[in-house]
């Protein structure tokens, strides 16, 4: 009987569809995020003359990053089921709070941006820190958390965003190494590492089972309040590296910089193919989300598009790639 | 079977799909067909001109739009780029860097932040592309800055309310985000109420510039304030936020209020209105008038003629006097 | 003899592999229709065409001598067929009423729903099924078996001529189980068809007239139930013989590896005493809610105690957490597999690693190389059918399932093997794998704790048993003592 249930069912594994191959992970969730991505590409170049120059994928590159860097954060929270919605309220927080550092306090730049992004990255422990302790769901945990970063902000800047950062500071946001501009470089960087974490670490794999099923993860002697305090500090953590950048390359913290961005992160993970319930999911996925999610930007500007209708398409395809996915998932 | 061929096929049809419909999109929004129409020889003929607004939520910048696009579009055959900055100095940046790829040739700034858009105008800059600053300033090297003089717009509407109390009364005052605009509007109307000891201002809160937070702000002020008799906010949709509180509460009677803009629903009440209370005076502006000098005083600077630092364009005060003959 | 329903040569293929081939299957009026397969024989792709969740490929249905329209679900059930899932389609928070009644509420001459009425058409219907469940009763405030009773009940407000029912004992006690045959016998016979699917062979022959045995999408045989035996429908389910249900036991047990004293929980656990020994496996016997699963995760330190100590190799051991258990090599294999033994949505290889990621970890990095050798020995070694060890858990049957959960703890190097409910939803063939399994793991030297609540399995596998009732060990037995009817004794408390 051995024999002949293996060869049942290796026999009905070669006959599985193309849909049901992906869903047993022979393929990657990401795959149709890079089909769309290459779909977009080619309408693009043909729809406008200006989308496939050096110039404007260099420019798409540097729009794209702050919310690859983010969303990086996003995919780890997503990935164990959660949600964090205050990241564009830290962006904010930590602008202003390194701006307001080195020309209120006259701090030097270096001093103030470990300090800025370890007081951004504390609101992700907050988060952390509540989540993991109580039973409170981490849409309203972080809901709380979106309202106090953002009041922190706000407060601290008494509403005015601090101008006169130096052009060395400057340098993070506008400058280039190379052809590429330094924020790219960030991200790359941050992305990289990333994706070793979650592929090649325990605490990747912890993270990944932890969103598919909590309570098998405990019972197999894991720390489930350990892990879900350290995505919360990672997220925490990048949006405070977003929010420097974004000091950087705006020349000044602004305490309403950021807002609806968590959308973004959030939309970047998902069409990236990461699942919203948790689970499976991918950071050169939720790259690809970033860049498809930059590229109907980009895009539709290039094309003119009125920006209301700009909303629209962005609203449609984060559904339609969700969609997409999920009904791809049910046919199993 | 259904697999690979059935993939290739769905491939083929959403590709041929997307490309129809993007080929649509080009025809119908406009794509780079216009660049070649300089024809007929008048000079700037077939002008590709980027305008970015902080939002595209107020009737003043769409007057403003109107008007740009009347003098690019029609007066000079050419193509208007337009960005909705929705509030967001990054998102208006990015708007902005994917105009300079398309080729902009002057850029009509009405920036979201007055400092944050420092690297916009040098985004720009360094594309060789001259700024015009619209109603809004930069703290970067722009050419010019047109706008109304919001502090004259302050000014009087302070003196409005001096007049109508005869020097003695509780003012509110419903400000709006720190853009220059606005804090001249501010400015102006502190500054003056200043003069006159016997007005006082009691309350003052952040409206956003809209109409659903001004409402919400001024209902907190309702219950905090049993007495009112002006309130001055920054801009008309705030003003009318704070007339939509007065009537929900029941006190729409006790006091009047102002704003600033000349935006035609607010003239409208202005010109309707028979108690005198509520919605009675508005410091109006000119959106459409700053639009064509943005798009003339560009012109001059891309002729290399030498243009003033700063051109302010006058504000008028209208009230249920002059209001019917007024139109943006 | 008259025949409610008959499908001829359905054949059903899902992206070209075949479901169904040309199976035929005719119901009687008033027969109460067993199905039987292992699964992936067919049994719910049939019952979702005759539902009308899917569509046939080919094939003829005829219901109640004529052809049934079956192009969606709703047209079905008014036809007179209703199908009971396993996952009941209630809703918790409506009354029963309101649930048998829903989208078809009687109105009155108002327009709002008559509710004086509805109660009593209700209340009708259960006096014909004899269940003893108010109309206004909330769902989720009755027992599993009375829920099953309401969606009985709805079905014959449907007028329903065939009810099917999908595996309606698994989450069943004894009694319940005796109340809902007795319900069935009723039907019965006031001419209602039954096709009753279970994988419980004693429950189909106690209630079943005839049954059709389903093996990889064909129709093996459909016989009357009195001229077969058990070993006959395993033969056809599994196509061999299953000699016997149970390897012999040959370990003898060694040494003491684990004690147990005075092991307590407010209200769950009293003063729970008991030894382990090496290669032996310990049965632990007694009703739903005896404190066998408490007792277990409390030893585990999946679940907090109030006192107790723990011995292993006769050191005092403090067991607070899962990990600290994991580290004295214990492990455990919960009875609610898909919940808590496997990650479904992981691969075989994250599944199996996922206990002890630093064993193939080379600095901070795993060692891929590694851990895909490490994984295949275990693959190998306990005969996990996959084609590969991305392969997701999901995927896998029960059994397998179940195979890579014990994989997990023998990657951690776990010597006491803690099986809650090992072969819960295994098919049978799978199940004697599961205990050849058990067999070799003792002979390695390994102990184990079993809980069951099938009798046959804790005297077919069992060194000694323990018995619990509400929440204490009410007696021990050695494998030599076993019986069936001491063990029930002793578990309703009549013992000791």
């Amino acid at each position: 009987m051995d024999l002949e249930l293996t060869q049942k069912i290796s026999s009905s594994d070669k006959k599985n569809s193309f849909f049901e191959k992906i869903n047993n992970s022979y393929y990657k969730p990401e795959i149709y995020a890079v089909i769309g991505l290459i779909l977009l590409s080619i309408a693009l170049s043909i729809a406008s003359p200006y989308f496939f120059t050096s110039r404007n994928m260099i420019n798409l590159a540097r729009q794209v990053s702050l919310n690859a860097i983010i969303a990086t954060g996003m995919t780890f929270v997503i990935l164990t089921g959660g949600i964090d919605l205050s990241v564009g309220s830290i962006v904010a927080f930590t602008g202003t709070l390194i701006a307001g550092f080195i020309v209120n306090s006259g701090m030097s730049p270096v001093l103030a941006s470990i300090l800025g992004l370890a007081l951004g990255t504390s609101f992700g422990v907050f988060n952390g820190l509540v989540i993991s302790n109580t039973k409170i769901p981490p849409i309203i945990v972080t809901l709380g958390t979106m309202s106090m970063a953002r009041g922190a902000a706000l407060l601290y800047t008494g509403g005015s965003p601090i101008a006169g950062l130096s052009a060395g500071f400057k340098f993070i946001g506008r400058g280039y190494l190379g052809a590429i501009p330094v924020p790219v470089w960030i991200m790359v960087l941050i992305l990289a590492v990333a994706s070793v974490v979650l592929n090649k670490t325990k605490f990747g794999r912890h993270v990944c089972a932890l969103g598919d099923n909590e309570e098998t993860v405990r019972l197999s002697g894991i720390s489930v309040k350990a892990i879900k305090m350290k995505i919360y500090m990672i997220t925490g953590f990048m949006s405070a590296i977003a929010g420097l950048i974004l000091a950087a390359r705006l020349g000044s913290g602004q305490p309403l910089a950021g807002e609806g961005w968590e959308l973004d992160a959030i939309a970047a993970t998902v069409v990236g193919g990461t699942d919203i319930m948790g689970g499976r999911g991918t950071i050169i996925g939720t790259l690809i989300g970033a860049f498809i999610i930059g590229i109907i930007n980009n895009g539709l500007n290039l094309l003119n598009v009125s920006p209301y209708l700009q909303l629209v398409v962005k609203g449609a395809v984060i559904v339609g790639a969700v969609f997409v996915r999920s009904g791809v998932v049910k046919r199993k | 079977m259904f697999n690979k061929k059935g993939m290739v096929l769905i491939l083929a049809m959403v590709l041929v799909f997307a490309l129809t419909v993007n080929a649509g999109a080009w025809w119908i929004f406009g794509g780079d067909d216009k660049q070649e129409k300089n024809t007929t020889g008048k000079p700037h003929e077939g002008i590709k001109v980027g305008i970015t607004f902080m939002t595209t939520d107020n009737p003043f910048f769409k007057a403003m739009e109107d008007a740009v696009r009347e003098e690019v579009e029609g007066n000079l055959n050419g193509t208007l780029l337009v960005s909705n900055g929705q509030h967001d100095a990054a998102k208006q940046l990015a708007d902005v860097e994917d105009m300079i790829v398309q080729g902009i040739e002057l850029l009509l700034l009405n920036p979201v932040d007055y400092e944050a858009s420092e690297s916009i105008v040098a985004a720009a800059k360094e594309a060789g592309i001259p700024v015009v600053c619209v109603d809004g300033d930069s703290i970067g090297d722009r050419d010019i800055f047109i706008a109304s003089n919001n502090y004259k717009a302050g000014v009087i509407n302070a003196e409005y309310v001096n007049e109508r109390l005869n020097g003695k009364g509780k003012v509110v005052v419903i400000n709006g985000n720190p853009v220059s605009a606005v804090r001249n509007r501010y400015n102006g109307f502190m500054e003056t109420i200043k003069k006159y000891p016997g007005i006082e201002v009691v309350a003052e809160q952040n409206g956003n510039g809209k109409k659903a937070d001004s409402m919400e702000v001024m209902e907190n002020i309702l219950q905090a304030q049993p007495k009112i008799d002006a309130v001055f906010a920054i801009n008309d949709p705030s003003a009318l936020g704070v007339v939509a509180a007065a009537q929900s509460a029941g006190r729409a009677d006790e006091f009047f209020v102002m704003g600033v803009d000349g935006a035609p629903n607010a003239v409208e009440v202005i010109a309707n209105n028979e108690t005198g209370m509520g919605m009675a005076a508005t410091a109006a502006q000119e959106p459409a008038k700053i639009g064509k000098l943005g798009v003339e005083y560009g012109l001059m600077l891309l002729d290399g003629k030498v243009v003033p630092d700063e051109l302010p364009v006058p504000v008028k005060l209208i009230t249920s006097e002059n209001a019917a003959s007024f139109s943006w | 003899m008259d025949n409610i329903l008959e499908m001829k040569n359905i054949n059903k293929s899902f992206f070209g592999v075949r479901a169904l081939k040309s199976v035929s299957l005719e119901i009687r009026r008033g027969e109460v229709h067993c199905l039987i397969g292992e699964n992936g024989a067919g049994k719910s792709t049939l019952m979702k065409i005759l539902s009308g969740a899917y569509q046939r490929d080919s094939g003829e249905i005829v219901f109640n001598g004529k052809p049934l329209d079956t192009s969606s679900t709703l047209q079905v059930q008014q036809e007179g067929i209703s199908i009971i899932y396993q996952e009941f389609n209630l809703a918790s928070v409506l009354s029963v009423a309101e649930n048998i009644f829903m989208g078809r509420e009687p109105l009155n001459k108002f327009g709002m729903i008559d509710k004086e009425k509805m109660y009593a058409d209700t209340q009708e219907i259960l006096d014909k099924l004899g269940v003893e469940v108010s109309p206004k009763a909330l769902v989720n405030k009755l027992s599993v078996a009375e829920q099953q009773f309401v969606e009985i009940a709805k079905a014959l407000s449907f007028g329903a001529k065939l009810i099917v029912m999908d595996e309606p004992s698994a989450t069943l006690t004894p009694k319940e189980l005796e109340r809902l045959f007795a319900v069935i016998y009723d039907l019965k016979m006031k001419g209602v068809s039954i096709i009753y699917i279970s994988h419980h062979l004693d429950e189909l022959i106690e209630i079943g007239d005839r049954v059709t045995v389903l093996r990889d999408g064909e129709n093996v045989a459909t016989d009357d139930v009195d001229k077969i035996d058990k070993d006959q429908i395993i033969r056809w389910m599994v196509g061999r013989d299953l000699t016997n249900s149970y390897p012999p036991r040959t370990v003898t047990p060694g040494e003491k590896v684990l004690e147990v004293k005075k092991l307590s929980s407010e209200g769950v656990l009293k003063d729970i005493n008991f030894s382990l020994y090496k290669g032996e496996i310990l049965g632990v016997a007694g009703l739903v809610g005896a404190g066998r699963t408490e007792l277990v995760r409390a030893l585990y330190g999946a679940d907090p105690k109030d006192t107790g100590e723990i011995y292993l190799n006769k050191q005092l051991i403090n067991v607070d957490s899962p990990k600290d258990s994991i580290d004295h090599g214990i492990g455990l294999l919960p009875e609610d597999r898909k919940q808590q033994g496997v990650v479904l949505g992981q691969s075989i290889k994250n599944n199996i690693t996922l206990a002890k990621i630093d064993k193939i970890t080379k600095k901070i990095l795993i060692d891929n190389g590694q851990e895909r050798r490490e994984v295949q020995q275990y693959i190998e070694s306990l005969g996990v059918k996959t084609p590969s060890q991305e392969m997701l858990a999901r995927n896998l049957s029960g059994g397998n399932q179940q195979k890579v959960v014990l994989a997990k703890w023998m990657f951690t190097n776990s010597n006491i093997l803690i099986f809650d409910e090992p072969t819960r939803g295994i098919d049978v063939g799978a199940k004697y794998e599961i205990y050849e399994l058990m067999n070799k793991l003792t002979e390695q030297g390994k102990s184990i704790i079993m809980i069951s609540s099938e009798l046959p399995e804790i005297i077919g596998m069992s060194d000694r048993v323990l018995v619990m009732h509400k929440g204490r060990i009410s007696s021990v037995y050695d494998r030599t003592e076993l019986s069936q009817e001491k063990i029930m004794k002793s578990a309703a408390g009549e013992v000791g």
